[in-house]
Parts: C-alpha cells; sequence; structure tokens
C-alpha cells in the first residue's frame, strides 16, 4: 500500500512539474514538485523510504526530459539525505520548516544536476543563468513544499499509512 | 553501499539502455499528459469562442476568401511543379525528395527547463524517428530528438543547442541560426551568424532554411529579421531574428517526413521526349 500512494503522488507531481509553465524571468525555472515529494518523504518517513521515493521521483523527472537516466536520483537522494539529517532538530510539521526545506532542496538539485550537464558537456550554460534558475527553483520550492507536504499528509492519513493530527506538530510519522 | 553502486550504474548506463527506460517512463505517463493538456486547449479554445462571439462572421468571410486565394495558388504551383519535374528529368537532375507531413499534438513542456523542447503524442509507431523536422503551417518550430513508440520530444530551435543552416530570401547571404532561448516577455530569439559582411541586410527580410546538413529540407520559413549588427571580428554581420512560428504556444504541429514521390519515380524510369511534356 504505501509502494501504491508512493507511485501515486510521484505521478501526480510529475504531471503538475510538466504542465505548470516555467517562471521565465528566472532562468525557466519549473514548479519542483518532485523535488517537493522527496523532502516530504524525508521529514516525515524513515530514510529507506525516502530513498526510495528519491530514486522513483529522480527516474519520473529523467524519463519525463532530456537529462540522462540517473542524474535527478542523484541529486535528490544527496539532498533528502542531507535534510533527513536534520529532521530530529526541526519541528516537523511547521509550514516555515517545510518552506525552509524546499527552499534548499529546490537550490541544492538544480545546481547538482547542473554540474553533472556541464561535467558531461550536455549543456553550456553560464554559470550565472544556472544561479539564476538555482533561485528561481528555490523560491518556487518554497511555496510548492507545503502545499506538495499537506497534500501528502492528508493522503498518507486517508489511507491509514500515518497516525496523528495536524495539531501535534512535533510529531513525526511513523 | 548498495544504493552507491546502484546510481553508480544508473548514472553510465548506455544511451541505449538509457532511452529505452526513458522512453518506457514516456509512453507510462502520456496518456495523462495528453488528457491534462487536452483539457487545458480546449478550456482555452471555448474561452477564446465566447470572447469571439461578435467577430465570427467577418472571421468566417475572411477564411473564406483566403481558400479561394490559396486554391488558385494551388492550382498555378501544380502546374509548375509537373513542369519543373519534366524538365528535371529530361536534364538528368537527381530526383528531389518529397515531403509528408505527421500531424501531432503537444501534450507538454521539457519537465526539468534546462532546454527548450515540447513532447508530442506520436512516436515510432506512427513513423517519426529522431532528427526529423517539425513545423506549424506559420513556420519550422524545431527537429525530433528523443522518440518513444508513442512519444517524441521537440528540440526547439530557441534553445541554444540547436543549429540550422539558413539563408535570406532575396538576398544573396547565408549563415548559420542558433537558439538564444526566451527573452524575459516569452518572445523566443534565435540569432544568425557568418553572414557575409556586404550583403544588403534589412529588417523584417525572411528566414529560409538552406537544406545543408540534410534535418531540415530547403525554404522552409523559420522567421523574419529583427536587428542587424556587424560581429566582434568586423568579417561577418549577425542578426537577431523573430521565429515565424509562436514557440510559446504549439497546440499542435506536424513532423516532415521525406518520402520520394512516385511520380516523379516513374518520370525516372521513362525517359521524357520533347520539351516541356506533360508528365
Amino acid at each position: 500500500m504505501n509502494l501504491l500512494v508512493m507511485f501515486f503522488v510521484t505521478f501526480v507531481a510529475a504531471l503538475m512539474q510538466a504542465v505548470l509553465p516555467a517562471w521565465i524571468v528566472m532562468g525557466q525555472a519549473k514548479v519542483p514538485a518532485l523535488a517537493a515529494l522527496v523532502v516530504y518523504y524525508a521529514l516525515a518517513r524513515e530514510r529507506r523510504e525516502m530513498l526510495v521515493a528519491a530514486i522513483l521521483a529522480g527516474l519520473v523527472q529523467d524519463g519525463l526530459g532530456l537529462i540522462p537516466f540517473g542524474y535527478s536520483p542523484f541529486a535528490f537522494c544527496l539532498m533528502g539525505l542531507l535534510i533527513a539529517r536534520f529532521k530530529e532538530l526541526v519541528f516537523v510539521h511547521e509550514t516555515l520548516t517545510h518552506m525552509l526545506f524546499g527552499l534548499l532542496m529546490g537550490a541544492g538539485s538544480v545546481m547538482v544536476i547542473y554540474l553533472l550537464l556541464v561535467s558531461t558537456g550536455l549543456i553550456d550554460l553560464p554559470v550565472a543563468t544556472a544561479l539564476l534558475k538555482a533561485s528561481g527553483t528555490a523560491l518556487l520550492g518554497a511555496i510548492a513544499t507545503p502545499l506538495i507536504f499537506l497534500g501528502c499528509a492528508r493522503m498518507d492519513r486517508l489511507m491509514g499509512l500515518a497516525e496523528g493530527s495536524e495539531g501535534a506538530s512535533w510529531q513525526v510519522y511513523p | 553501499m548498495i544504493l552507491g553502486t546502484a546510481l553508480l550504474v544508473a548514472l553510465n548506463l548506455p544511451e541505449s539502455l538509457s532511452e529505452r527506460g526513458k522512453g518506457w517512463v514516456r509512453d507510462i505517463l502520456s496518456p495523462l499528459q495528453a488528457l491534462v493538456s487536452g483539457v487545458q486547449h480546449r478550456s482555452g479554445q471555448w474561452a477564446g469562442a465566447v470572447r469571439g462571439l461578435g467577430e465570427m462572421a467577418l472571421e468566417n468571410q475572411q477564411l473564406a476568401a483566403e481558400i479561394t486565394r490559396l486554391r488558385t495558388e494551388i492550382r498555378y504551383l501544380e502546374a509548375l511543379e509537373s513542369e519543373n519535374i519534366a524538365l528535371r528529368a529530361q536534364l538528368g537532375f537527381l530526383s528531389r525528395p518529397h515531403y509528408e507531413l505527421i500531424p501531432a499534438e503537444v501534450i507538454g513542456r521539457d519537465i526539468s527547463g534546462w532546454w527548450q523542447t515540447v513532447r508530442i503524442g506520436k512516436g515510432l509507431a506512427e513513423g517519426i524517428e529522431s532528427d526529423m523536422a517539425v513545423v506549424t503551417p506559420e513556420g519550422l518550430v524545431g527537429r525530433t530528438r528523443s522518440v518513444s513508440a508513442g512519444t517524441a520530444d521537440i528540440l526547439l530551435i530557441s534553445d541554444p543547442s540547436s543549429k540550422v543552416s539558413a539563408y535570406l530570401r532575396g538576398v544573396d547571404a547565408h549563415g548559420i541560426l542558433s537558439g538564444r532561448g526566451v527573452t524575459p516577455r516569452g518572445v523566443a530569439m534565435l540569432q544568425m551568424e557568418f553572414i557575409n559582411k556586404d550583403a544588403r541586410v534589412r529588417e523584417g527580410d525572411e528566414v529560409l532554411s538552406s537544406g545543408l546538413g540534410g534535418t531540415y529540407p530547403k525554404g522552409l520559413l523559420i522567421g523574419y529579421i529583427e536587428q542587424v549588427s556587424l560581429d566582434d571580428s568586423g568579417l561577418f554581420q549577425r542578426a537577431l531574428i523573430r521565429p515565424a512560428a509562436d514557440l510559446g504556444r504549439l497546440p499542435y504541429c506536424f513532423v516532415v517526413r521525406e518520402s520520394r514521390d512516385p511520380v516523379e519515380s516513374l518520370l525516372r524510369q521513362v525517359p521524357v521526349n520533347g520539351g516541356g511534356a506533360e508528365p
């Protein structure tokens, strides 16, 4: 059941990311819905589940674009592991936490993928443009992550995969 | 450890395997993408139809006039084409390829934002291969790049990695056209380089594909000159080009597939005697 829900939310997030337009002024930044999903799994679930979600979300992102297979899973796993390290130190269900980690995930994943693409010669983009794109994705990530978090938490609760109420902001999901 | 190894393998997958995997993901998600983009297009069309209800009669009249003009032009061009084929056959020229257009609906744009691409809902099953030109009635859009069984990714001419060999109509000048991305106002721009310094290039001149390189057929309208200047070396001119096709709004497009014209093949087998003979 857990895996089925993960598949479902990943596909919904992928569709959102594909359909929502890019932010042209900010270096074609896209709403990082799939990255936000990894933030949810990093904060609310165990490390193993987070890694599965990161690989799945990454493969879908690579599959739906021209990025070679493996780049996005690598970036998502790296950022997911980094975020998971801090989950004991923060209020996991606070909107501000989601915004902060959404920001970090957005900027971090864009820069990791940029470095991989440039190192393999697949794109020839100035660092300034990449930084602009990272900033745009960070801002969009800060907006999208709380919404994705809310949706995923509701979905998990609906399917009986998580306990607790929204009032218990400190509670880590099992 | 296992994860690290798996990622290392994934990062170094052979291109064919990587493409196959990507194709599976795309084919699984393409019906959903088509559904969502279809709803988007239709709602946009409905809104446009409601807004433009009063102007429909006038528009209808203009379209009828346009159809009449185009039909007349087609008849005239057909006669010229027959004459051209016959003359080429007599002179022993190589037969010219003919092109057929495969219509396709655009179902999505690049999910990562690193490239300027769109995805269409047709692929290998419909005879689409990589490196085929893609057009709209307004002009050239790009070329197919990554093709799966049911989808194909189109690299737009506005992408910085896109290169097209082009020439200017009415001016004996060729050049290389590359993408310049999208301006903050959302307008796609192109740049043409290595234009002869002495060529008289003016704003509004038409830019067409030269056919060199093989991917893009000769004579496709690409765009119009917006601004001309000398390049840094001072040896060539360069120009900013505004694409003829609206690359920001592409509900559908056509993939150009090369095919031999049966009439012309027949003509090449049977020698034509006498000048200007009808085929």
